[in-house]
C-alpha cells in the first residue's frame, strides 16, 4: 500500500556571510534555524519520506546558493528532494535537476505562462512538476466582482472562495484555486503543493476544507501546507484533508516533535506511513 | 566482500535529461566509481551499466536509439546492466506512453498507464513509498531484502512474462516493480534505488557485487 508522506520544507534564505541557512517563517519569527544540508541530513535519519527546498530569497545570488545546497544535500542524503522557489524558465529547472533535485516546484511563473508546466512536464515528465498554489479565502460577504465562476467554499458556516496569490503572497490573480489545480493538472502537473495563507503560520492546524476539495477535484498527489502545530493536525490533513502528504517547517525546526514522532501517532491511527 | 574492496567502474548511460547525480552518488557511496557518460570507450570499460530512468519514454528512446546496436553488443558481452525506472521500460518491447512507442524489446512484454480510479481514490501518478514484495528468492539483486518500502515516481508500468518478474508491488493492480533476465545479466528497478534511502543503497550495493 502506498503511504502517506511526511515532508519537511527547508526555507533556505542567506544570511550576512553570504552562507546558506534555513529560516522559521512565522512572521514575528524570523530567526535563522541553521545550516541546510546539516538539517536535511537530520531529517533523512529521522525517516522524512522527502525534502522540500524553497528558495525564499528567489534572487539570482539565492539560486546559485540554493544549487551548491542541492549538490552537497545529495551527496549525503538519499531520499527525494524537491527544490522551488523563483523558478521562471526551462533553463532554471535544468540546472537545479542537474545538481540533484527530483522534483521542481513552480508557482508565480506557472500562473503567468501556462506553458512552462507542459513543456516542464513533456521534457523532465510530469512527476517531476509541482505546481504549488498558494491560496487565500474571500468571502462572499466581502465585496467582490465576479464571483460567478468561483467554487464555493463553506468554512465554519460561511461562504468562501480561495483566491490564487502570487510573488509570494503579495499580489492578486483573481484566479480560483481549484480551478486553478484542475488547469495544472490538465497541462501536466505531477503534484499540488497547496498552501493556504489564511492558516500558515497560525500553527492552528491546515486549512482542511480546500486541502480536501482540490485533492478531490485532481487525480493527482497533493501536498498540504501551512498550519501543522500539533500532532493531530497531521492526521486531519491526512484524514478529513484527503492529502497525500503534509509538509511542515517550523515544528520540526524548533524540535518540537520530530518526524518519526509524528509517524508513530498516524500509524497508531491506522494512516500508512513508512517507519 | 573482497571484491568490492577494489574499485569497480559503474558507467550511467546519459540519454539526456534528469537527476543522474542521485544515482551517481548512491553508487559512490556504496564504494563505486562512477562515470556519467555517452563515451563508448569509458561503456565498454566499466564493469557495469546503469539506465538511469527519468523523463518521457520517447524523449529518452530517440535519444539512445542510434546507440541501440552498441547496447545489444554489451548484452552479448554478458555486461551487467541496470535499468532503473524509466530505464528499465524502454528495456521492454513496446510503450502505450504518447502513442505506441517501440522499445529496445530485450525483454518482452510492454509499458502501460495505470488506470485512475476516483472509487478507490486511485492517484496518478503513483508517487511516494511503497511496499516491494520479494517474489524470486534466488535473485542477487535483493540480496538481504525481503519486503520493504522504496520510493516511486511514474504513471506507466511494466507488462511482462512471470519469469522475469522478482518484485511485485500493489497499486490498483499487482504490478512488477523489479525484473530481471538472470541469464543475460539484466536488472530492472521501477522504484528510484538511489531515492529509497538505506535499503536502496543496498540494491546498489548488491549490484555492485554482480559487477
Amino acid at each position: 500500500m502506498l503511504t502517506k508522506r511526511i515532508v519537511p520544507c527547508l526555507d533556505v534564505t542567506l544570511n550576512k556571510n553570504g552562507s546558506a541557512v534555513v529560516k522559521g517563517i512565522e512572521f514575528t519569527n524570523l530567526r535563522e534555524v541553521g545550516d541546510p544540508v546539516e538539517l536535511a541530513k537530520e531529517y533523512n535519519d529521522q525517516q522524512a519520506d522527502e525534502l522540500v527546498f524553497l528558495d525564499i530569497t528567489a534572487s539570482n545570488e539565492g539560486r546559485k546558493t540554493m544549487i551548491d545546497v542541492i549538490e552537497k544535500t545529495s551527496e549525503e542524503v538519499f531520499i527525494p528532494l524537491t527544490v522551488g522557489g523563483g523558478v521562471r524558465s526551462i533553463d532554471d529547472m535544468n540546472a537545479i535537476l542537474k545538481a540533484g533535485a527530483d522534483k521542481i516546484s513552480i508557482n508565480t511563473a506557472a500562473v503567468k505562462d501556462q506553458y512552462l508546466i507542459k513543456q516542464g512536464s513533456d521534457i523532465f515528465g510530469s512527476q517531476c512538476i509541482v505546481v504549488a498554489i498558494d491560496c487565500k479565502r474571500r468571502f462572499f460577504s466581502d465585496q467582490d466582482v465576479n464571483l460567478l465562476d468561483k467554487n464555493r467554499i463553506d468554512v465554519e458556516g460561511r461562504e468562501c472562495w480561495y483566491e490564487v496569490m502570487i510573488n509570494g503572497g503579495r499580489e492578486r490573480t483573481g484566479i480560483d484555486a481549484i480551478s486553478w489545480a484542475k488547469k495544472a493538472e490538465k497541462f501536466g502537473a505531477g503534484e499540488i503543493l497547496l498552501t493556504s495563507m489564511d492558516t500558515d503560520g497560525t500553527k492552528n492546524g491546515y486549512d482542511i476544507p480546500i486541502t480536501k476539495a482540490i485533492a478531490e477535484s485532481v487525480d493527482i498527489p497533493v501536498i498540504a501546507s501551512g498550519g501543522a502545530g500539533t500532532l493531530e493536525h497531521f492526521y486531519h490533513g491526512f484524514k478529513d484533508g484527503k492529502a497525500d502528504a503534509c509538509l511542515a517547517a517550523s515544528i520540526f525546526h524548533f524540535g518540537e516533535y520530530t518526524v518519526a514522532d509524528i509517524k508513530k501517532y498516524l500509524f497508531d491511527r491506522g494512516i500508512p506511513v513508512r517507519l | 566482500m573482497l571484491k568490492s574492496m577494489i574499485h569497480k567502474k559503474i558507467a550511467v548511460f546519459d540519454y539526456g535529461c534528469g537527476n543522474l547525480k542521485s544515482i551517481k552518488k548512491g553508487f559512490e557511496k556504496v564504494g563505486a566509481i562512477v562515470d556519467i557518460t555517452t563515451d563508448k570507450r569509458l561503456l565498454k570499460n566499466a564493469d557495469g551499466i546503469i539506465l538511469p530512468g527519468v523523463g518521457a519514454f520517447k524523449t529518452a528512446i530517440c535519444k539512445i536509439k542510434k546507440d541501440l546496436s552498441f547496447i545489444y553488443d554489451l548484452i552479448d558481452d554478458k555486461k551487467p546492466l541496470f535499468g532503473i525506472c524509466l530505464g528499465m521500460q524502454i528495456l521492454m518491447e513496446k510503450s502505450m506512453e504518447g502513442g505506441l512507442i517501440e522499445g529496445f524489446g530485450i525483454l518482452p512484454g510492454k509499458v502501460v498507464k495505470f488506470n485512475k480510479n476516483i472509487l478507490t481514490g486511485l492517484k496518478v501518478p503513483h508517487m511516494g513509498w511503497n511496499l516491494v514484495e520479494v517474489k524470486n528468492k534466488k535473485n542477487p539483486i535483493f540480496l538481504g531484502i525481503n519486503k520493504s518500502y522504496f520510493y516511486f515516481a511514474h504513471s506507466y508500468y511494466v507488462r511482462t512474462n512471470n519469469e522475469y518478474v522478482i518484485c511485485e508491488t500493489e497499486y490498483g493492480v499487482k504490478f512488477p516493480s523489479a525484473i530481471a533476465d538472470l541469464k543475460k545479466n539484466i536488472y530492472g528497478v521501477q522504484f528510484h534505488p538511489e531515492k529509497s534511502g538505506n535499503e536502496g543503497l543496498k540494491i546498489l550495493h548488491n549490484f555492485l557485487e554482480i559487477c
